[in-house]
């Protein structure tokens, strides 16, 4: 016959608490990111002039115009880069390239 | 959270793939990044045809597999001491003695495992393989695989949905971690189960 084993540390169950508790705030976070959507998919100012072309099917010519860059010639740059080098605004090249967007929005590549 | 990710992601056309040797580097010696996120992004940019698939896959691997050797021997080194002394503690040596044996018995599966689809362990996983003094080969094995597929998921995942990569790799970050908590939690609960069933 084995002895009784004493009971578990506290830390243990702490540890097991703090688990569940984690596991279940990102559970409902995950939750509500997918019940929340609504299919519109921004420009974000990480994403470069190649991406949005191939993503948002906005014409070269217009993303040049907007961000300044030679026609032919999408660098591999961030939308933020982008617009600090013209010395724009964030917000309003933003705003510009979401116009551009949601003007080619039902676009196919 | 989401902001923190977006300027990380602006790093990466500025930077290209150092950034996510650096991001995957610190990630996985145990300090909180989005690289995942990152490396999502990447394989957006790769789909758009900014960067190439090589280098991003060879840096991100280079520089995780360093974090994960750091934790390791940070584990080694720093946390074998102690390890030891909390071992003195006669209510706490039989769990750590169980843990040491469940660890270094299931070794690689823990490491490959703790690296995808249960990355948010990977860190702990790397310190506790040191301090247990698991091989260094096995480790380093898991590590290999595990970070392999980690990437190899990503990046990829990153390529094939790179119309949606902001939407899903929020998702699939929140998805990810509360499957590696939650899972943790029901280890953690059927070990406590045991001992109250015991006692």
């Amino acid at each position: 016959m084995t002895p009784a084993r004493p009971p578990a540390p506290l830390p243990l169950r702490l540890l097991f608490w703090l688990c569940l508790t984690l596991g279940l705030a990102f559970a409902g976070d995950a939750a509500w990111r997918i019940l929340s959507e609504d299919g519109r998919r921004p420009v974000e100012e990480w994403m470069s002039p190649r991406h949005v072309m191939a993503v948002f099917h906005v014409p070269e010519a217009d993303l040049a115009r907007i961000l300044g860059f030679p026609p032919g010639a999408p660098p591999f740059a961030s939308i933020r880069d982008l617009a600090q080098t013209q010395g724009r605004s964030m917000a309003e090249v933003m705003a510009e390239l979401q116009a551009a967007a949601d003007a080619h929005a039902g676009d196919t590549p | 959270m989401e902001r923190l990710i977006h300027e990380l992601n602006a790093l990466i056309p500025a930077h290209g793939a150092s950034v996510l040797f650096a991001v995957a580097l610190l990630s996985c010696a145990g300090i909180p990044m989005p690289t995942s996120a990152m490396m999502m992004a990447a394989g957006a940019f790769i789909a758009a045809g900014d960067m190439h698939m090589a280098p991003v896959m060879l840096a991100t691997l280079v520089g995780a597999v360093i974090g994960d050797q750091i934790g390791y021997f940070a584990g080694r080194f720093g946390g074998e001491p102690l390890w030891q002394r909390f071992h003195r503690n006669a209510r706490l040596a039989p769990t750590m003695d169980r843990a040491q044996h469940e660890l270094d018995s299931r070794a690689l599966i823990a490491v490959v495992v703790s690296r995808f689809p249960l990355s948010a362990l990977g860190p702990w996983i790397n310190l506790a393989s040191g301090a247990t003094r698991v091989g260094w080969q096995r480790f380093s094995l898991g590590v290999l695989i595990g970070d392999g597929i980690w990437i190899l998921a990503y990046v990829g995942g990153g390529y094939v949905f790179a119309d949606n990569v902001s939407h899903l790799s929020a998702k699939m970050t929140s998805v990810l971690a509360a499957v590696a908590f939650l899972g943790l939690a029901m280890l953690i609960g059927r070990h406590l189960w045991q001992r109250h069933e015991d006692a």
